[in-house]
């Protein structure tokens, strides 16, 4: 049972350290990262066997965390818990989708919350890394017994959320009047068409693939599967747009806003 | 007793429960993890009551929301759970954007977080002597 490393991933300070608790306390080594963007740092530095995931997060929320994990989950024999503490619905569509191994309210008593630690950890130790079934939305245990924070209804996925910085779709119909927002024509797309280079990030735990919209003198548009942080640095890999912009190398952009369009995000950065 | 939900002010079960866990890290090596979680909150409430408050003077319903889901995650966890159970309400009026009825339980909160000071430090004697 021991050497094996749980990362606790939780924004709030005093439900890290009582998970830390819960995981010494079974001869478990704990890990933290207070953000899903720190928690794909240390899943990309060293092996973890269980991900214990808060969902509501600000910035990468569990959901969007456990995207990240799910493609390490391809290489790597990772087990998940999505830790809440929401009081009303979670997505289950995106639960079903995202297949945490389990899913733990945040109001359980400990005694079950070490059961389904210990469970989980047996059955990596016995499995191959095939993701378990999504679980089942269960509600919080009804004795007021409850040793951990628990949430409240917000809604229902916290990517569905407008980022902090709403503010009109990057991906103007029309450019801004001025030469430095007048998108430059790549020399490859058909003229007229609409413009899609295949890109990717290559700065974060994982390569991120993106679909560059739109290339203008002082900065890219571009749509993702994830949201970005406001100033976040992204280093984007696309020869056909460095040829385009007369750039070498990878292309060094700072997130300027970043907007929620249907399932996906648009990202206007301008170059660092 | 808390009028509006009939909970206790804290949780001794809570806090027994905590106790099992034994110590926690680093500087509270030879403390209870419970000891640790009481201080880290204690160190918290201010900023997080000062937050919830200004976000009650703006009419700010989403800051509302997140400010009073952290201080009901805190607060439940170390036992407080009649002040939890007041955040959850204004959580839920935050996330409602309907906050016609948030002053009067802001105003319970805001009594709770100060009546938690003196109780919580009350409670690490009690325990640390045991």
């Amino acid at each position: 049972m021991s050497g094996k490393t749980i990362l606790i991933v939780d924004d709030a300070v005093e439900t890290r350290l009582f998970l830390k608790g819960i995981v010494n306390s079974l001869a478990f080594t704990p890990v933290e990262a207070k953000s899903g963007i720190d928690a794909l740092k240390i899943l990309g530095d060293q092996k973890i066997d269980l991900v214990i995931l808060d969902v509501l997060m600000p910035n990468l929320d569990g959901y969007q965390t456990l995207e990240f994990i799910n493609q390490l989950k391809k290489t790597q024999n990772i087990k998940v818990i999505f830790f809440s503490g929401k009081k009303g619905e979670l997505d289950q569509t995106k639960i079903n989708e995202l297949k945490p191994d389990d899913f733990i309210h945040k109001t359980v008593d400990i005694q079950v919350l070490k059961t389904k630690i210990k469970k989980l950890i047996n059955a990596e130790e016995s499995q191959a890394t095939k993701p378990m079934a999504p679980p089942a939305m269960q509600p919080p245990q009804a004795a007021p017994k409850q040793a951990t924070p628990s949430a409240a209804p917000q809604p229902p996925i916290a990517t569905s959320k407008p980022p902090p910085t709403a503010v009109p779709p990057a991906v103007a119909a029309k450019p801004a009047a001025g030469a430095a927002a007048k998108p430059i024509s790549p020399q490859t797309p058909a003229t007229g068409a609409k413009l899609e280079l295949n890109a990717t990030i290559t700065n974060m735990p994982i390569v991120l693939d993106i679909i560059i919209t739109q290339l203008t003198p002082s900065g890219i548009v571009f749509q993702s599967k994830f949201q970005f942080k406001e100033g976040a640095q992204l280093s984007i890999n696309c020869p056909q747009a460095a040829t385009t912009l007369k750039k070498a190398g990878e292309l060094q952009t700072k997130v300027q806003k970043c907007v929620q369009d249907g399932e996906n995000y648009i990202v206007n950065t301008s170059f660092a | 007793m808390n009028n509006q939900t009939n909970l206790p002010f804290l949780d001794e079960e809570i806090i027994s429960n905590m106790k099992e866990l034994g110590n926690g890290d680093e500087a509270f090596a030879n403390r209870l993890l419970i000891v640790q979680l009481i201080t880290v909150y204690l160190e918290n409430l201010s900023e997080r009551v000062t937050e919830l408050s200004e976000a009650m003077k703006k009419s700010d319903a989403p800051v509302i929301e997140r400010s009073a889901h952290t201080l009901k995650s805190s607060s439940r966890l170390i036992g407080l759970v009649a002040l939890a159970e007041d955040c959850q309400t204004l959580e839920d009026m935050g996330f409602d954007k309907k906050l016609e009825n948030a002053q009067p339980v802001f105003e319970r909160v805001i009594s709770a977080t100060t009546k938690a000071v003196d109780v919580l430090k009350n409670k690490i004697i009690e325990i640390e002597k045991a």
